[in-house]
């Protein structure tokens, strides 16, 4: 075991590097941020004056090394535009995106784990067929789009909800509906095929034969067999649903690291771009890598095919 | 065949699926020769009149944009670029995810766990994020955003296709065949793949969904294909800003997209059911 | 429908509380601030915040001309020396006191190479400042340099006065996070992304704002914007779309506007070998876009009409200039006599979202441009990579690229001169005409030497001048605040 842990903690480790080394090219292929960070009217000597104080100028894989030498002490550079670490400027940010997925996580799963249940209960069913189209509804939305519309419908129409900024509960609870709507449609439709696989196995045959009651059946044992499956794809999904959450942000003002990190983007601010990706995906390797050593203990099997 | 076919249309959602992707296919096929107008001819005086608006050159069905534009001719053109995107996207991933699934589980020693690297790594980059950046230094034209699309969602196919390999390739006749001394290209194109190509069908049905909404997503982020070329995720977040004053104009394109998308998953969903059962536990 | 639901139902909620007070203006504005160093950020919207924080020697008065502000008066000993007089008795937030020794350290930090500062090019030409004495500055230029007074007001950033003690605390860190100014507001917080929060400086050398507390809010897409405006959660809301003004001009809020003196403009470049080399080809494409039109439609009819590439409140502008005529048999005469009677097929280079109505001004004018039979190529450049191209001179065909500036030598010099970084024309006699324009302070003899020059912009047409847009502003309805045509925002004379 410790062995299997040892290789699979090396194994990210060289993703992490593979990933530093993508982002690093990927953003700088299109030139450095000089020309974009001085006044239109700055001439061409003045921008190159200012990439050579930057250190813009010299040769890439220098500065790739440098980058890495200081990122595995902890020191992702200063943002050009904020002149603040960026990974603090990247970390600073994280609360707010947390609140907001767990908001939506929450929205989600109070509607995916009912129509779950009703459909996998009730399976061929209308309402089985329901919760199949109200799931493929969610997942077929632009989100901007959808968030356009709540908030011409909530805020502009009816002055219910707040559409920008974050503040108190509702301020959270449109970016939260526009991001569960995608969520939703994937969680009720992993975990009701997950419960109908369940529900079809051995042993809850052999309790129906004992004659424990329906309801017992798919509340503690399917529902908590089927979770189990349905939570490791979530895991993998970390980054898509972060892609979602860069647009919703945006939309709704949201101070979240998506916006951030399209932001710096755009001003091709390479400090924080670096620190958002390598941040992101430390945490979608973990996610992997606790899903990969949880199948492990699940089914042993598996970690001969890895 | 008509068999498959009687058993798919027993699902009347996915008929109705069939069916507004039938639509969507005919009208982008044959979009050139149904649309009233130009769909770049611009009478910028005549800009957002509503839907069934008309003059003496004759009616707007879905009123015209903030240039005049007519809106129906540019959904019904919208239609042939946005489902080109979705498909020429997903042949690019497909392409790309299946050779690299082929390869590394039919060998798992070198190239597979290399190529499973690069799979993790990509992974590890939030889609967006690499689009947006790869999208700004290529500049967005049309083949640019079906190339980054199709860069960027090859995994799942990667990992779908080695996991099936990796059975494969223990029966018999795949050891066989490596007995008898054919060659691994042989055995990879002409036993592995066909194996392999259910779930493909049913994964690739699905992306081209997800893609016509990526697509959608680029273009609010501003990098859309450019403006000679419709498509309906340009023409929603171009129309975003007039939503207050004049609806139709991102709202029509909009449901464009919804009903497509909806067409093209209820058809995935069904395929996927009939084709390969298993799959619904790898959804991505 | 809506208005009844709004007013029944904006009385009992809590959640905007901040809006509706009659003390405190919100500001929602596309982006945040960078930075509240003013010498190190290159961002407008930066720059709105740290105005109400900083004052700069001198100001733009309701009347867009230059007013005394940290100075009082200012005179040429000789043309290459400014002689400021500083007001007295000022102080900054923190209690230090202000003389021209602060401004000597305002601007030999920013001008400091290593300092970096992002917009040095604004305030380059000042070659020395010396105290002569503790109100009294000389700032010294090695050329006469006409236009001294606009690198000093507050649109050129690094020219806001910094406090020297405070400033020079951690190397400036301090400064860049809680600022200390002259100005009518003082820092209170500020969460990145989320909020600037102001308050009124009792002490204020031009008297006491009445606006208590001032908050500025990010929110990039418009939509919102226009959303939180009409539920109270603001109380200015940048860059309202002309459409809109109907529908905020009922109910409890209002709209402001002013026509800016940004510059829309299409310029041709004619150092590579295309159609655009010919003169008549120029003209032709003067002739075939109805701007009128376009202004009518897109704008609502706003802004101001430019005849030439230069502001209607700038420096020796005319207004008996004229643009040309929409002519398009005139355009297509002219296109056939230069030898392209089916027109020609060209790029045009722009950026999306930059600039109000860009795109659809471009794509606009790309369909009138094709009436005659020019194809314009529209190519839509990520803002990053359209500095790049610019860099290496890579502009090609028709650009739409957006400037300003209230005199000829910062919008005919850099964009017209041979050789010069946004050039993409040369023509020896402009030239000259241009070069005199620079070296002169005296404004009779400048003002007839750029009508001169103008005569040639018109006839040889290297742009087709378009409008200077009109910048929009949803208000709440009970707040007094007059906008700036250069798009700064100050409220120091904003009250309810």
């Amino acid at each position: 075991m410790a062995n299997f842990l040892i290789s699979r903690l090396l194994y990210a480790t060289v993703v992490l590097l593979g990933v530093s080394v993508a982002v690093f090219f990927l953003i700088r292929i299109g030139g450095d941020p000089s020309a974009l960070f001085l006044p239109p009217e700055a001439p061409v000597e003045e921008i190159q004056r200012f990439r050579h104080l930057m250190g813009f100028d010299r040769p890439l894989l220098v500065q790739y090394f440098e980058f890495l030498g200081r990122a595995v002490q902890g020191d992702f550079g200063m943002s050009l535009r904020y002149e603040q670490p960026a990974m603090s400027l990247v970390l600073e940010r994280v609360p707010a995106t947390l609140e907001l997925g767990g908001m939506a996580f929450v929205m989600s799963l109070a509607v995916a784990i009912p129509l779950a249940i009703l459909a996998a209960a009730n399976r061929g069913s209308a309402i089985d067929r329901a919760s199949l189209l109200i799931s493929l509804i969610g997942q077929s939305f632009p989100a901007f789009w959808l968030a356009i519309m709540l908030i011409l419908l909530f805020s502009e129409t009816f002055y219910i909800l707040p559409p920008s900024g974050r503040g108190g509960w509702q301020h959270l609870i449109m970016p939260a509906i526009v991001l569960a709507t995608y969520s939703t449609a994937i969680i009720t439709r992993l975990l009701r095929s997950s419960m109908i696989e369940v529900l079809q196995s051995d042993y809850v045959r052999t309790a129906r034969g004992k004659g424990v009651r329906e309801s017992r059946i798919i509340l503690s044992h399917a529902l908590r067999n089927a979770a189990i499956p349905t939570l490791t794809v979530i895991g993998l999904q970390v980054g898509a649903l972060l892609g979602g959450a860069v647009i919703t942000e945006e939309v709704f003002a949201y101070p979240g690291i998506g916006r951030l990190a399209i932001q710096a983007i755009a001003n091709r601010d390479f400090t924080v771009v670096q620190a958002f990706v390598l941040f992101m995906a430390v945490v979608i390797v973990a996610i992997n890598l606790l899903v990969d050593l949880s199948y492990g203990f699940l089914d042993p099997r598996l970690r001969r095919n890895k | 065949m008509t068999a498959f076919l009687k058993r798919y249309l027993a699902s009347h959602l996915a008929a109705i699926g069939l069916a507004i992707i039938v639509i969507a296919l005919f009208v982008a096929i044959f979009g050139p020769w149904l649309v009233p107008y130009d769909p770049s001819s611009q009478e910028i005086l005549q800009r957002l009149k509503p839907p069934f608006w008309s003059n003496a050159e004759g009616i707007h069905l879905f009123g015209t944009d903030a240039l005049g534009r007519d809106i129906f001719s540019r959904i019904i053109i919208g239609a042939r670029v946005s489902m080109m995107v979705g498909v020429a996207s997903v042949v690019i991933s497909g392409i790309v995810g299946v050779t690299f699934g082929l390869i590394a589980g039919y060998e798992d020693k070198y190239a597979g766990r290399v190529l499973m690297m690069l799979t993790d790594i990509q992974l590890a980059i939030p889609f967006l994020v690499l689009a947006l950046a790869v999208a700004a230094v290529v500049g967005p034209s049309l083949w640019n955003i079906i190339t980054i699309l199709g860069l960027t969602n090859w995994v799942q196919y990667a990992r779908v296709v080695r996991a099936e390999c990796l059975v494969l390739r223990e029966r018999e006749f795949i050891q066989a065949a490596h007995m008898m001394g054919i060659s691994a290209t042989h055995i990879l194109t002409r036993h592995l793949l066909p194996n392999v190509m259910s779930s493909v069908i049913v994964i690739s049905s699905l992306l081209v969904a997800k893609m016509i909404l990526f697509e959608s997503s680029l273009s609010f982020l501003g990098l859309g294909v450019p403006p000679e070329m419709p498509t309906w995720g340009t023409m929603i977040s171009e129309g975003r800003n007039y939503i207050g004053n004049a609806w139709w104009v991102a709202t029509i394109p909009g449901f464009a997209i919804f009903f497509t998308v909806v067409g093209t998953n209820l058809v995935g969903d069904r395929l996927r059911d009939l084709l390969d059962p298993r799959l619904r536990q790898m959804e991505g | 429908m809506a208005g009844a639901i709004s007013t029944a139902v904006t009385v009992s909620m809590p959640l905007v509380a901040a809006a509706q007070s009659t003390s405190t203006v919100v500001i929602a504005q596309a982006a945040d601030a960078y930075s509240m160093d003013p010498a190190k950020h290159s961002a407008f919207p930066t720059a709105n915040i740290l105005f109400q924080i900083y004052d700069g020697l001198v100001t733009q008065n309701e009347k867009g001309e230059i007013a005394p502000a940290l100075a009082t008066s200012w005179s040429n000993p000789d043309p290459l020396t400014w002689r400021f007089k500083l007001r007295e008795g000022v102080k900054f937030h923190n209690g230090e006191a202000f003389n021209a020794a602060a401004v000597k350290y305002t601007f030999d930090r920013a001008l400091d190479p290593n300092f970096k500062a992002p917009y040095y090019s604004r305030i380059s030409q000042i070659k020395a400042v010396t105290v002569v004495d503790d109100y009294t500055i000389d700032i010294k230029t090695d050329k006469p340099f006409p236009t001294m007074l606009l690198s000093l007001y507050e649109a050129s950033f690094p020219a806001l006065i910094v406090a020297p003690t405070y400033t020079a605390q951690n190397n400036g860190a301090d400064l860049g996070a809680k600022p200390v100014g002259t100005g009518p507001y003082r820092f209170v917080e500020w969460k990145r992304d989320e909020r600037v929060v102001l308050e009124a400086n009792p002490d204020y050398w031009g008297g006491k704002p009445s606006i208590a507390k001032v908050i500025f809010r990010p929110i990039k897409e418009t939509r919102t914007r226009i959303a939180e405006l009409k539920s109270e959660g603001v109380d200015i809301a940048v860059d309202v779309p002309p459409e809109d003004i109907a529908s905020l001009e009922s109910g409890d809020t209002k709209v402001v506007s002013v026509p800016s003196e940004f510059l829309y403009f299409l310029a041709f470049d004619t150092t590579r070998d295309t159609p655009l080399k010919d003169k008549r080809v120029r003209q032709a494409i003067n002739y075939a876009v109805d701007v009128d039109a376009i202004q009518q439609a897109l704008l609502n009819g706003m802004g101001t009409r430019i005849a030439l590439t230069l502001p209607s409140n700038a420096f020796s502008y005319d207004p008996s200039w004229k643009p040309y005529p929409y002519d398009p048999a005139k355009a297509k005469a002219l296109l056939a006599e230069a030898g392209y009677p089916n027109g020609f097929t060209i790029p045009l280079m722009t950026r999306k979202g930059r600039y109000m109505k860009d795109s659809e001004i471009v794509e606009a004018t790309a369909g009138f441009l094709s009436k005659v039979g020019i194809k314009a190529n529209i190519q839509y450049l990520e803002p990053g990579v359209w500095g790049q191209v610019s860099e290496k001179k890579g502009r090609e065909g028709i650009t739409f690229p957006g400037w300003s500036g209230r005199d000829p030598n910062l919008v005919w010099a850099p964009l017209l001169h041979t050789g010069e970084y946004q050039s993409y024309y040369s023509n020896p006699d402009l030239d000259k005409l241009l070069d005199a324009g620079a070296a002169t302070i005296d404004p009779a003899e400048r003002k007839s030497i750029y009508t001169k020059a103008a005569a040639i912009i018109k006839d040889d047409a290297p742009h087709l001048p378009m409008v200077q847009p009109p910048l929009i502003y949803g208000l709440d309805k009970k707040l007094s605040w007059t906008p700036r045509a250069d798009g700064m925002i100050d409220l120091r004379k904003a009250h309810y």
